[in-house]
């Protein structure tokens, strides 16, 4: 039974990523709900200390503050709700001190990352993050046995697909969604990706398109997937898919899909883990 | 039945039975300025008493209401607040019991506590320690079922102008441009002439100043009350002094001299600081720089997710 501290974090999260509503809707029920849940709402505080805040100091200041707290959150003593929730898992716990280190100093290196050269290096570059992200993340839903393969390569294909979802973010922030050799290839700066331009489109298309491939690729790849990032993986696969067919495909990434479709695609990742879950 | 109630019974309730001239609702009703005893925990997690001013209110929400019953948050904040350490779990528990004794007439409660929190702090060198009193205000409210609460400090330093050392530098060169004009200086006459009445032009302005900081607490956390003061000091590195022997002025002067800054470098080294905590949802802070130059304050103000 979530805290009333708990749920408060729980509903913020919740508010800010709509897209993963559906997933909620299978988990509810679940004995799990609260550690899991709390695991999703962690995540994301770790992202935002990595990349939504300009000044590197502070956000590795935060960084620092969350390496702490992990620390105490495995030796038993957690300040925060959301460490406090994730640790009250029997999963969580033996996740070795580490692998929840990994995670911080990952994110910690990743402020001084240089733009990737090309799109394998752009894959590599987020998969140090993203999957020591995932690989706690898969001994949590799943146990320290289960393979994290696939989620390991679809995290990092994930963080290439939100890049391209947030490109006006990701270049305030002067960070660059897209490779050097696509910017190279289509003539563009990383400036000229906030305009819209016959050369952006054809750029975000051929992302586009890496990126389809890079999640059927990592769907073949053994382990299985929690029900958000499952879910995920399927909204960015039909948001891909639209995009390569779009005539604007910036506008069709950042289109939000709701309904029977989003609540569908829930169900199948929700099965996936179910099944997953089964000795 | 008791005398007690005998009274109670013959004493008439305007506020229960009278009906107001012109009803409508009104937003907030309470009571300021109450003095109360408060409990908190210091740094040694020992129980301290102190002092305090507390605000507290409800809304009437009955439109035919005269009024509310002040009699009873009183009770209810004096049943409380001297009883039991100031945390946010009391505070939500009490807040709901506020609003518990006005069933019918309100939806929403507030409090506010201002009171003195004592910290001992070292000096900068010698190894002497001495106290110093931080006006803190804790805010707490239960908005639509909603609880939240805020932590306010007020913190004392100095700030040295950084136009006026730059100034103040250049005057000492010119002076010493003056002073060996005619003369390739040696070491050691450098040395004397900076020792000596001459070796300094000017000196720039410095002033007590007042970072006065509210931060929103997210949701689950204990109020890191000595925790958040620490911060700020940290952040400025020129926090104003309780036991000063000469070692530790002096070092005072190198911490000024290293650290100058606009009321713009104060509230952008403090907004640093709470960006980095992740206790923090949103905050305001204001730097006021009380001049030595002017009669009037310097004044910067950075807010994030913080409404008044």
């Amino acid at each position: 039974m979530a805290t009333a501290a708990l749920e408060s974090w729980l509903r913020d999260h919740r508010a800010a990523h709509p897209q993963l509503e559906p997933a909620w809707v299978f988990l509810s029920a679940d004995p799990r709900r609260d550690a899991c849940g709390a695991f999703e709402a962690l995540k994301q505080e770790w992202l935002d200390a990595a990349y939504a805040i300009r000044a590197p100091n502070v956000a590795a200041t935060k960084l620092q503050w969350w390496a702490e707290e992990l620390q105490r959150a495995h030796s038993g003593q957690p300040r925060h709700p959301l460490t406090q929730a994730v640790f009250a898992d029997a999963c969580a716990r033996e996740i070795p001190l580490p692998d929840w280190h990994r995670v911080v100093h990952a994110a910690l290196s990743q402020l001084e990352t240089p733009p990737p050269a090309d799109f394998p290096s752009q894959l590599e570059q987020a998969a140090t993050l993203h999957g020591a992200i995932a690989r706690a993340e898969t001994a949590l839903w799943f146990g320290s046995g289960a393979s994290a393969q696939r989620a390991e390569k679809l995290a990092a294909v994930q963080r290439a697909v939100a890049a391209l979802r947030n490109l006006p973010m990701e270049v305030d922030y002067g960070r660059t969604p897209l490779p050097m050799s696509l910017l190279a290839r289509h003539g563009l700066s990383q400036t000229a990706l906030i305009q819209d331009s016959p050369a952006r489109r054809a750029a975000l298309r051929d992302q586009a398109g890496e990126l389809l491939r890079a999640i059927e690729e990592a769907a073949r790849l053994p382990g299985p997937l929690g029900p958000f990032r499952g879910l995920q993986a399927r909204l960015d696969r039909r948001a891909l898919r639209r995009a390569l067919r779009a005539d604007e495909p910036f506008g069709e990434m950042q289109r939000l899909t709701g309904g029977l479709s989003a609540l569908l695609d829930a169900w199948r990742a929700a099965r996936a883990w179910h099944a997953a879950q089964r000795p | 039945m008791s005398s007690r109630d005998n009274i109670q019974r013959d004493l008439p309730d305007v506020a229960a039975i009278a009906h107001p001239d012109h009803a409508g609702s009104l937003d907030w009703v309470g009571m300021d300025g109450i003095d109360l005893p408060i409990r908190y925990a210091d740094t040694q997690s020992n129980a301290l008493t102190a002092p305090a001013r507390v605000s507290v209110q409800v809304d009437l929400a009955d439109e035919q209401a005269r009024g509310i019953h002040m009699s009873r948050l009183y009770l209810l904040l004096e049943d409380t607040l001297a009883t039991q350490a100031l945390t946010p779990s009391m505070l939500c528990s009490l807040l709901h019991a506020l609003l518990e004794s006005h069933q019918e007439l309100s939806t929403r409660a507030r409090l506010r506590v201002e009171y003195a929190h004592l910290l001992k702090r070292p000096a900068l060198l010698s190894a002497n320690a001495g106290w110093k009193s931080y006006p803190v205000t804790v805010e707490a409210s239960l908005l639509d079922g909603h609880f939240a609460v805020r932590l306010g400090c007020e913190v004392q330093y100095s700030s040295t102008c950084p136009a006026s050392l730059a100034l103040s530098r250049q005057a000492n060169q010119q002076r010493f441009e003056q002073d060996f004009a005619r003369a390739t200086p040696t070491h050691h006459a450098v040395h004397d002439w900076l020792g000596s009445g001459r070796g300094m032009a000017a000196v720039p302005h410095a002033q007590r100043s007042t970072a006065s900081v509210r931060v929103k607490l997210a949701a689950g956390f204990e109020l890191p009350v000595s925790e958040l003061i620490d911060a700020i000091e940290r952040a400025l590195a020129t926090p104003v002094q309780t036991a000063v022997k000469r070692e530790d002025e002096q070092a005072f002067a190198k911490l000024n001299a290293e650290n100058p800054m606009f009321c713009e470098d104060a509230a952008r080294r403090i907004r640093a600081a709470l960006e980095s905590d992740p206790r923090i949802g949103g905050y305001r802070i204001v730097a006021s720089h009380h001049e030595s130059l002017h009669p009037h304050d310097a004044v910067a103000i950075a807010s994030k997710n913080f409404a008044d």
